[in-house]
């Protein structure tokens, strides 16, 4: 997000993994097959939840937080999530 | 009223379900497999007064589709089982993502109890439910518990013989589906009774029928493991036709439309019966892990902690097994002396050198291995495993492999057997059968008792350490290598990702940490009682026949030894098996002791002090340090060492490896591939070592 942005502003759809630490956003889609969609659905990980993350060093997996829920996803897996 | 009841106790992973497992049925547990499948099934028993309750713990699952072995394997046990009571765990402050098991639970059919554990963490969350509205809408009875206290479980008792007695009552549909869904699964449903086979195959343990609805929705679910089963071409062609048209109409597959109104139901009911009345704050699991989880810091603790387990198991065990040696010890010298002079004496040698030798040489690690699964289980408990899996990820992702398949690998130090059973976390077939390859490349504790003999025969003090961290060091090397190599040629295809949850930092129950604990070192003392024990009387049997009567004159009775041992089958396989043996720079003797790694990798310690025609060894007698010494250089020593480290896979590996894979296939191509990368290997190192040292001496 650049500075010129509000946060408040939608922002178009991106990918999960390029959320940076302490970013939100909500489950918009979910891309790849369904063992992975059936693996994260049944973590929760579905649209219309808010997902924060909460560690995105860049490389390696992310952490995202929902609720009370901490989930580490492995970076293929965080770049089948899209976000809003 | 029956005197019995079964009760399947259910639930996400983290939800606390093994806590209430052990706090129901204490040390009333048993660890067994189910038949045709390599899946542990936990059972215990529980009493009050005239009835008995017969309880199993599934492994912990988010859903109960096919798409994973452990929930494959969950629905699978709960229709062979059908148990009278399901007691469904929840993780009661994180609500709505354990009840979507719930959801599909129901859909079962089956006699359901939730038990909202945890709840006062949701207390202390400020999370307050309206208990009957919720046991409402999932039309099951709700307990509320603390598991690691101890509380509620007498309710949970309670409620559980309530649903039993009520057993074969109708239950409602609770949850109905959208109704363009619904309009879709009715013929759906119509066709899947008419086809016999599938719902045979689905057919419960007490052999009545699954409920056809369950069928139907899992069909339009496309879920793989149903689908394989049906027999009517009519009922393929009526799924096939309502998947294609669900997809086109919402633009969505049915799978995530069905898995969104489970969800809206879920909501829907905590909307009514839930209220959150704090703020969610961020905890202090979550500032412990913005350190533990560092990109560097994450690093230092987790090879301080594994420094910590390894330094636990070796400084703390070590007088321990001292103990026991001297325990074997004596025990083998009581029989020995009090047998009947004369008699049976071949007996006596079998169950001195052969069985107290042999089983007694690995029962010595037992406070070993215990204290490794106690760092291990600890380290589990407390929730640190999820995170060690997330730090290594990055580092396993680079072979091809996921953080997960590291817990396995850290077991595999302490004994490749439960490194093996472990993989079962393993979401996909692809990464669990290239870890279990690559598991034995992991030096065990039986391999660190060769090193412990061989190290400080050739090398100076001041290089112990270093070597045997280069020994450790060049496994892990292999078995990344290993990795890469397989996971380019055999193993091709993506690693589906890491996906792990990270559950709160809690304080583990002594009472979980020590029956996990046992559970694991029971199945290593099991192996010592079974294999350990078939595989020393036939190195017993090898080394002793056929007799040799007429020994050279003057021989001392170290020598006979040692003549009889080459006159024997095992001394004549050694022979032959020389000129295999040559490049690497052993001989016949180092063969023998070889044959004996097969059975277990201890016994190579025990062989090689008979070959060397010395008295009783263990790896601390000086007197085989001596002789090796003696008759071999550092160069063939460190062959020896590496042959060790990286060939043979032992017998209860194979053994394993061939249960959990369910084919022989894997369990031999990997002992005749690990041992023919470690033949190449010491014969190159032998080899070239051979050079250098001639052209610098």
């Amino acid at each position: 997000m650049t500075a010129s942005e509000k946060k408040t502003e939608p922002v178009a759809d991106r990918w999960l993994a390029e959320l940076a630490t302490g970013a939100s956003g909500k489950v918009t889609g979910l891309a790849g097959g369904h063992g992975i969609q059936s693996r994260l659905i049944g973590l929760g990980i579905r649209p219309g939840v808010t997902l924060e993350v909460r560690r995105n060093d860049g490389r390696g997996p992310v952490v995202v937080a929902m609720g009370r829920a901490r989930v580490a996803l492995g970076r293929g897996m965080a770049s089948q999530i899209r976000v809003a | 009223m029956k005197q019995t009841i079964r009760v399947a106790l259910a639930g996400n992973p983290n939800c606390g379900k093994s806590t209430i497992f052990n706090s129901l049925t204490g040390s009333r547990q048993k660890v067994a497999n189910y038949p045709g499948v390599t899946v542990e099934k936990k059972t215990g028993t529980c009493r009050r007064g005239d009835l008995t309750f017969e309880i199993v713990d599934l492994p912990g699952t988010y859903g109960l589709t096919a798409y994973s072995l452990d929930e494959k394997i969950t629905r699978d046990v709960i229709l062979r089982e059908d148990p009278d009571v399901v007691v469904n765990v929840l993780d009661a402050s994180n609500l709505e993502r354990n009840l979507y098991l719930t959801v599909q639970l129901m859909e079962l059919d089956l006699p359901l109890v939730l038990a909202f554990n945890m709840s006062d963490v949701a207390d202390a969350h400020g999370i307050v439910f309206d208990t009957q509205c919720l046991s409402r809408y999932f039309g099951a009875p709700i307990v509320r518990m603390v598991g690691h206290r101890n509380e509620g479980t007498e309710e949970l008792v309670a409620a559980v013989t309530a649903v039993a007695g009520r057993a074969g009552a109708p239950r409602e549909k609770l949850l109905r589906y959208a109704p363009e869904l619904e309009a879709e699964l009715e013929p759906i449903e119509a066709q899947v009774v008419r086809d016999e086979a599938l719902r045979a195959a689905f057919r419960l343990g007490s052999g009545a029928e699954p409920p056809s609805r369950w069928l139907a929705l899992k069909l339009l679910e496309q879920d793989t493991g149903v689908a394989a089963e049906v027999t009517r071409p009519e009922l393929a062609r009526a799924v096939e036709q309502a998947v294609s048209r669900i997809q086109a109409r919402h633009g969505e597959s049915p799978a995530l439309l069905i898995a969104d109104q489970r969800y809206g139901y879920i909501s829907g009911a905590c909307q009514e019966a839930v209220r959150n009345t704090a703020e969610i704050r961020h905890t202090i699991s979550d500032k412990v892990d913005t350190v533990v989880t560092h990109r560097l810091f994450g690093m230092v603790i987790f090879l301080a902690l594994m420094y910590g387990v390894f330094y636990l198991t070796f400084k703390l065990g070590e007088p321990m097994m001292r103990g026991l040696e001297h325990l074997f010890h004596a025990l083998g010298h009581w029989v020995a002396v009090a047998w009947p002079a004369g008699r049976w004496l071949d007996l006596r040698s079998l169950l001195v050198d052969g069985v107290i030798a042999g089983v007694g040489g690995v029962l010595v690690f037992f406070p070993n291995i215990m204290l490794l699964f106690l760092g291990i289980a600890v380290l589990e408990y407390s929730g640190y495993m999820a995170r060690a899996a997330f730090v290594l990820d990055r580092l396993m992702h680079r072979i091809g492999l996921h953080g997960k398949s590291f817990i396995p690998m850290l077991m595999g130090f302490g004994c490749t057997v439960p490194g093996i059973l472990a993989t079962r976390t393993l979401d996909s077939e692809r990464n669990r059968l290239l870890t279990i390859l690559v598991l034995p490349l992991m030096s065990c504790g039986a391999r660190l008792t060769i090193y412990a003999l061989l190290i400080p025969a050739f090398f100076p003090p001041a290089l112990y350490t270093p070597m045997l961290w280069l020994v450790y060091l060049i496994g892990i090397g292999l078995a990344v290598i290993g990795v890469k190599l397989l996971g380019s040629t055999v193993f091709r295809g993506e690693t589906p990702g890491l996906v792990i949850e990270l559950p709160p930092y809690r304080l583990p129950t002594m009472q979980s940490v020590f029956l996990h604990m046992w559970e694991r070192t029971w199945l290593y003392l099991r192996k010592a009682g079974t294999i350990i024990l078939a595989v020393a009387a036939i190195m017993w049997a090898l080394t002793t026949y056929p007799r040799k009567t007429d020994f050279t004159d003057g021989a001392t009775i170290e020598q006979q030894r040692a003549e009889q041992m080459a006159y024997s089958m095992a001394g004549r396989m050694g022979h032959w098996m020389e000129p295999v043996l040559r490049p690497m720079g052993f001989d016949w003797r180092i063969g023998t002791a070889l044959l004996g790694a097969v059975a277990a990798k201890e016994v190579v310690v025990a062989q090689l002090g008979v070959v060397l025609a010395l008295g009783d060894v263990d790896e601390h007698s000086e007197s085989v340090r001596v002789a090796l010494r003696r008759e071999y250089s550092p160069l063939t020593g460190f062959c020896l060492i590496l042959f060790c480290l990286i060939g043979f896979p032992c017998a209860a590996t194979v053994a394993a490896v061939r249960a959990e894979t369910g084919r022989w296939k894997w369990a031999l191509f990997q002992f005749a591939g690990l041992t023919l990368v470690a033949w190449v290997l010491t014969t190159v190192v032998y080899q070239v070592g051979s050079c250098i040292l001639r052209l610098v001496g």
